[in-house]
């Protein structure tokens, strides 16, 4: 092998390895999807107060 | 089929007609679903004070709600009675977030607040009423245990003004013991906000025997100071039994004083401690002059003595937002 033959297989290598990990990153592994909206809720709905206090929970 | 949402670390993977960890993000005929979006459980005008975040907006009210759920699991979780709640089992209010926003602005409040469970996991709630907010002059305060991935994060950073995040201890086996998650995503999240430029406060709830070491708190402080800067605002918080730990004392005011002193020494220069009568862990004071710039006693401001956001006696710029 020449030289020039193996800095030619060398950078065919990295470059394989570059457009792989560019592929696996942008299709394989899943991206943030927001979720929709479920219009019913599924427990009870209570109307809204007049008057709002302060809240007896932390935060 | 199964969905893998990739909201928060957890990336649970939801088989049809099931949930995430959350109990709110729901695999319907293969679709993610949110079930709380508008439908918070609690609404309440609580002084920002009360989140706690002391160097935004001082003295002002702040619109606070929460949905049910929660993707952490803490066995000393504070509000557990809505953060472990299903939705099936829970009353909750029709408020869309155009009526959240009008609601703020008609009771005269700076902010909205997602607070109390989690905004993470009524994410795309938050992420609307936030963007909506913003285009009102209404500033975004999130309260929360920064228990999300990057790519959400980023994205409702863009109409956040504040974050209160829980750095629940500097311990991954804490996390993983006492919440069911980990500490780097954590980390990663506070300084991701950091980056983004929005206004970051730190708290620390002390829990004797489990997270309350001088080692342990002094290595907390030296993380903040190294990757979140010295400005940083950290409280120390009481704790108190709660949920599944009921086997602890509450926190002492000793205990609380000692971290505060060793987060000061450390370096940091704003550290208060809450949940608990303090006669200097609640007040402001300037790290150049020491005077005192605001006194507080409990949520209510007693005095704010600053000037454009700087000490009147020495001219010392204080980090925070102030206008």
């Amino acid at each position: 092998m020449t030289r020039r033959e193996f800095f030619k297989s060398v950078f065919q290598i990295g470059a394989a390895i570059a457009v792989s990990a560019y592929f696996i990153k942008n299709k394989i592994l899943p991206s943030f999807t927001k979720a929709t909206n479920l219009k019913k809720y599924p427990g009870s709905i209570t109307k809204l107060p007049n008057n709002f206090t302060q809240g007896k929970w932390r935060g | 089929m199964t969905i893998q949402c990739q909201l928060c670390p957890k990336q649970c993977i939801i088989k049809p007609g099931q949930s995430g960890e959350c109990r709110v993000r729901i695999n319907i005929d293969d679709v993610l679903r949110t079930v709380v979006y508008s439908y918070p459980c609690s609404m309440h005008i609580d002084p920002v004070e009360k989140k706690p975040c002391f160097h935004f907006l001082p003295g002002t009210a702040a619109f606070s709600l929460a949905t049910v759920g929660c993707n952490l699991h803490c066995k000393n979780c504070q509000n557990w009675e809505i953060s472990q709640a299903n939705p099936e089992d829970s009353e909750a209010f029709f408020c869309p977030p155009e009526k959240l926003v009008e609601l703020a602005k008609t009771h005269q409040c700076a902010s909205l607040a997602y607070t109390y469970t989690d905004p993470v996991i009524y994410y795309e709630y938050t992420l609307d009423t936030s963007k909506l907010a913003k285009e009102a002059g209404v500033r975004n305060i999130l309260v929360t245990a920064g228990y999300i991935n990057k790519e959400p994060w980023k994205e409702l950073m863009k109409f956040t003004d504040a974050a209160r995040i829980d750095l629940k201890s500097i311990s991954d086996d804490f996390y993983r013991e006492n919440c069911y998650a980990t500490l780097k995503p954590v980390l990663d999240i506070l300084v991701l906000t950091k980056e983004c430029g929005v206004h970051l406060e730190v708290i620390n709830l002390v829990i004797p025997t489990l997270n309350d070491s001088p080692q342990e708190i002094g290595k907390l402080s030296k993380w903040v100071k190294a990757n979140l800067g010295v400005d940083t605002p950290l409280h120390f918080l009481q704790f108190y039994p709660q949920y599944k730990m009921v086997n602890l004392p509450p926190t002492s005011a000793e205990t609380l004083d000692t971290a505060r002193q060793i987060a000061m020494a450390e370096g940091m220069k704003y550290v208060y401690i809450g949940n608990i009568a303090s006669r200097n862990g609640q007040n402001t004071y300037c790290p150049k002059c020491k005077k005192m710039l605001i006194e507080r006693s409990g949520f209510t401001v007693l005095q704010n003595r600053l000037k454009d956001g700087a000490c009147p006696d020495c001219g010392e710029k204080i980090y925070g937002v102030w206008k």
